[in-house]
């Protein structure tokens, strides 16, 4: 069974580019919760995306593929991010970040423009789709995120976005990439969230944070 | 026994022991630990000297992958043993201690699973997952440092393998199978998204190894976590990790961009090695001391199997006595931690007359794993120089040489002062000015009786500053053999 | 059929339209908003009587202004009336004066009519005044940018900036309709049009002095001229609703036909539109909060990376190399 997607192309762009949004909107966020929030949208968008190129090619791997990623990054791990929020009102927004936040969405355009600009120049004439750019952004952007915030949540969902980057990378390059190791990969990612999760509820359990503490840790 | 059955007990025997340690009942964790430690000593033991290479089901087996489980599953063995040392010293822990010694099974685990398989894509699954498993241990003794040299160490290096993973993925996509044994004998399909995953293979995996710029997370993570972990981190993770490295390497070997990708790496490597001999000698802690001369020793490492030839029979000696004598001198400083409380040089004067053996062991594992002659660290050095000369590489020869000399005398340098330093701190001396405040006399202990030191602290370095001697012996000629055949 | 009579024909229905039905669109603005309010509200043709007060009143002048003060309306006012001579409103097909200005020509005389305006509301030298021009002049200065880069990313998508070829493409290419750029471009134009119409959550009209900013530029305006300027007000909202409307929104349902009656029938189509729309802004404006004030900077910032990245879209989706 082959089933033919209308506008396959146009869906495909256009939720590539609400992905890339979604990623500038956290970049334009100084609160955890929304944040949280935009990396399930931004997972689901993901998701969506792996469907309808289930949908195209017809290979069952990408069904299981996106009912993993839906579940896990969509529902899973924006509810454990959630759970600690609960726990911690005093964190839930980053300090010193509202004022700078509407620079960062442009830095993250910047950054769009630079990786697309490298990308093109060194990876793409290998490729035959050109819609590998985007998560490679993706990634970029992710990196964008931990680098800039100082919250320990926002930091983890600039994670996941960078893994959310390389599963759509692998979707659209490396279809038929062993699911065992789709899986497992998921289940490795999810380790990451839950150990940042403790660790960032250890952090807050410190609540002042002193120059003379940390500067055991410079040099 | 078939070479499958001894793999799964080498990768079984932690993953149980692992289930055991959670049994609530006094002292199991320990001794399961030790006996499965040593259970999976045994099974690579067996399989270094009697398994032929090759493919077992989901395995593959070849010389590094003998020789790295055979350290790995070695450096457990003696962490572990001394971890029943160390851990009576700490007292608020941030995890049960049944839990410590389940995630460091755990970790060996993964560790052993990411240098056997053969997929490409578990052996990144298995690097990143002793991120997750490692994480906590450094945490362990649940100060604001420790914590956050913790979640350092998870952010960055999860960030840094995604890259990696990339990799992994243009690997496939160009060769349309991960399975390491295939992908061998199978030339480049696309060689420029080959390359590119071998660039992508260096920064990801090079952020686990240490490999500069992606290294900020090491030193704060060695420094932090308790002596035991520093020293797996330090002698066989980092290994590991450009163990990983190097399974994406080898792949292309032979075609036409091998050079430029050689000459990157080998750029990578030095740069690495340079940063660290020049901050080892300005370090005012000596744990983080001890980090970066393990980031030199990688860094060393990376060039070793950049260059190939001899540089690779040198980074494998390297990375053997590397991990015995570190972790040696890791072991030794826990001593002197879990003695003074303190990781500052300056609070540490004169170790000599306190910890005897102590004292004499830190300083001959540090001399061991800068490279002094009789030990095996120098047999690798000289192995990767010699193939540098080799190759008609004079001026990496000589910075190579410069690194060695300058992470040498910052390193011996410090240790000799604070192990053979006169025993006189800020307070003796005052208390001998104001003779109204000698009651409080050096932390009220007697300055000149050397103390009684604990059996188990003292032997499990020994015998491991004793392996890395004998490799160095038992090496010596090999290497005579291989550098005289160079003429 | 296409003589120049019934072209001329066409061309006077257009700006009747754009004249005569403006003040209708704002009067129906008003009443469903005091309907979702539960008030009975004004009659929707309250703007007519308005207008009509204010054009049978005589004008007070500021004795310190100059005669500029005077002119800025009307030039306003003509500007509006020239843009409302070329773009798509009852045709598909351009009109005699279409050659005139482009979609970016039309965007700079939008911008001259408010740079006039701005500096008559200087000229006027009252506090109110120049507050509110002041304010205009920080927040245009980041709604030009985003309105130049909506008509690149539109010119990269047809090679020209003229708003009928737009208009035809997009009616007829639905990948194009449906493609990453265009839907950015519209979310971009809306915010746009929700800035420079003056509408929550950007600014509450009225005389509410913290929030004010068109209201305070023309504060000092009275009789004729205040008539003039709310009547340019009204042409500059349904312009830019019609724009946004017939060559993004909706491309459809404007007869191809080229005589009186297709005129007509396109303004009943493009009435019901804008009713539409009406409906989704009136939403909008009663429920979200008015931003602070230097809040509305974020808000222009984020439709200026709105059109900045449906630019980017075209390349990223590989649709431009």
């Amino acid at each position: 069974m082959v089933f033919v997607v209308p506008f396959y192309e146009e869906i495909v762009g256009f939720l590539g580019i609400s992905v890339l949004l979604s990623s500038l909107y956290m970049q334009g966020q100084s609160f955890v919760d929304p944040t949280i929030r935009a990396i399930a949208i931004q997972s689901l968008l993901i998701t969506a995306l792996i469907v309808i190129l289930f949908l195209h090619t017809d290979d069952l791997n990408l069904l299981y593929l996106a009912i993993i990623t839906g579940v896990m990054r969509g529902i899973v791990f924006p509810l454990v991010m959630l759970y600690q929020v609960k726990h911690f009102r005093h964190k839930l927004r980053e300090t010193g970040t509202s004022q700078k936040t509407p620079s960062l969405v442009l830095t993250g355009i910047i950054i769009i423009i630079i990786g697309y600009a490298i990308f093109k120049s060194v990876v793409l004439p290998y490729f035959s789709n050109p819609e590998i750019s985007i998560p490679f952004v993706l990634l970029l952007l992710g990196f964008l995120l931990i680098i800039t915030r100082k919250n320990s949540l926002t930091q983890m969902c600039g994670y996941i976005q960078e893994e959310n980057g390389i599963l759509y990378m692998g979707a659209l390059i490396a279809p038929g990439i062993q699911l065992l190791t789709e899986f497992a990969v998921v289940l490795d990612v999810m380790g990451v969230v839950i150990i940042g999760v403790i660790l960032s509820a250890q952090r807050d359990a410190f609540k002042t944070l002193e120059p003379s503490d940390l500067d055991q840790l410079s040099g | 026994m078939g070479p499958e059955f001894l793999l799964l007990i080498l990768l079984g025997a932690p993953l149980s022991g692992a289930l055991i340690s959670l049994l609530p009942k006094k002292g199991v964790e320990m001794v399961s630990s030790l006996v499965m430690a040593a259970i999976s000593v045994t099974a690579s033991l067996i399989i270094l000297i009697s398994e032929p290479s090759g493919t077992y089901g989901y395995f593959y087996v070849d010389g590094l992958t003998r020789i790295m489980s055979i350290t790995i599953s070695a450096i457990f063995l003696t962490s572990v043993a001394y971890s029943i040392f160390y851990l009576k010293r700490i007292k608020e822990s941030f995890l049960r201690f049944r839990w410590y010694y389940c995630l460091m099974n755990l970790f060996a685990f993964t560790m052993l699973l990411a240098v056997t398989v053969n997929d490409l894509g578990f052996v990144w699954l298995a690097v990143e997952a002793t991120t997750v498993t490692s994480a906590l241990l450094i945490a362990l003794e649940r100060e604001r440092t420790s914590i956050e040299a913790a979640w350092r160490y998870t952010l960055i290096v999860s960030a840094g393998l995604v890259i990696s993973l990339l990799s992994v993925i243009f690997v496939f996509s160009s060769q349309g199978t991960l399975q390491f044994s295939t992908l061998l004998h199978q030339p480049p399909k696309n060689l420029m998204i080959m390359s590119m995953a071998v660039g992508f293979a260096l920064v990801g995996y090079g952020t686990k190894a240490g490999i500069a710029p992606m290294h900020a997370w090491l030193p704060d993570a060695h420094s932090e976590a308790p002596s035991p972990i520093s020293a797996m981190f330090s002698a066989v993770l980092l290994p590991t990790s450009l163990y990983a490295f190097s399974r994406t390497f080898v792949l292309l070997q032979g075609t036409t961009t091998f050079a430029d990708l050689q000459n990157l790496v080998i750029g990578f490597g030095v740069m690495t090695s340079l940063i660290a001999a020049i901050i080892i000698g300005h370090q005012r802690n000596y744990k983080r001391m001890l980090a970066y001369s393990s980031m030199e020793n990688m860094g060393i490492i990376l060039v070793g199997i950049a260059l190939g030839g001899i540089g690779i029979l040198g980074a494998i000696i390297q990375i053997v006595s590397h991990a015995f004598a570190k972790s040696a001198a890791f072991y030794s400083s826990g001593n002197m931690v879990a003695e003074y409380n303190t990781t500052k040089m300056s609070d540490i004067q004169g170790v000599i007359h306190r910890l005897k053996s102590t004292g004499y062991l830190f300083t001959l594992s540090c001399l061991s794993v800068t490279g002094a002659p009789p030990f095996g660290v120098f047999l690798g050095e000289f192995m990767i120089m010699s193939q540098a000369m080799l190759s008609g590489n004079f001026l990496l020869t000589i910075i190579l040489a410069v690194i060695y000399i300058y992470a040498f005398i910052g390193l011996n340098r410090q240790t000799t002062l604070m192990v053979f330093g006169q025993q006189t701190n800020v307070s003796t001396e005052e208390s001998s000015q104001n003779s109204t405040l000698s009651v409080h006399d050096y932390e009220g202990k007697s300055i000149s009786k050397p103390k009684k030191e604990n059996r188990l602290s003292i032997l499990i370095p020994m015998i491991n500053l004793g392996i890395s001697l004998v490799i160095g012996i038992y090496m010596f000629p090999i290497f005579l053999h291989a550098v005289s055949g160079m003429k | 059929m296409s003589d120049p009579i019934t072209l001329q024909l066409i061309n006077i229905i257009q700006i009747g339209t754009v004249l005569f039905l403006s003040p209708l669109i704002a009067g129906i603005i008003n009443r469903l908003k005091s309907m979702i309010e539960s008030k009975h509200g004004p009659s929707i043709f309250q703007p007519y009587y308005d207008l009509s007060k204010l054009l049978r009143k005589e004008v007070v002048v500021p004795e310190k202004s100059s005669s500029f003060f005077v002119i800025a309306p009307l030039v306003s006012f003509v500007a509006y009336l020239v843009i409302s001579l070329v773009v798509p409103i009852v045709t598909p097909y351009p009109l005699p004066y279409g050659i005139l200005l482009d979609l970016l020509g039309g965007a700079l005389m939008f911008g001259f009519a408010g740079v006039i305006s701005i500096i008559a509301a200087i000229d006027a030298r009252t506090n109110y005044s120049t507050m509110g021009a002041s304010r205009s002049a920080s927040f245009t200065a980041l709604a030009e940018p985003t309105l130049i880069m909506i008509f690149i990313a539109v010119a990269m998508i047809t090679g020209t900036n003229n708003p009928y070829t737009t208009n035809n493409l997009l009616a007829s290419s639905a990948s194009w309709y449906l493609s990453a750029t265009h839907i950015l471009v519209m979310a971009a134009f809306f915010m746009l049009i929700l800035v420079e119409t003056g509408r929550l959550p950007v600014e509450s009209s009225g005389l509410v002095e913290f929030g004010m900013i068109d209201d305070a530029k023309v504060i000092e305006y009275s009789g004729k001229l205040l008539a003039i300027s709310r009547w340019g007000g009204y042409m500059k909202q349904f312009l830019l609703m019609a724009v946004f409307l017939n060559v993004f929104v909706i491309p459809w349902w404007m007869s191809g036909d080229v005589s009186v009656t297709g005129a007509l029938y396109s303004v009943g189509t493009l009435f019901f539109k804008l009713l539409a729309l009406i409906v989704i802004i009136v939403i909008i404006e009663e429920t979200f909060a008015k931003l602070r004030l230097f809040k509305i900077l974020d808000f222009l910032s984020i439709s200026f990376s709105l059109a900045l990245l449906s630019i980017l879209a075209l390349f990223l989706g590989g649709k431009v190399t």
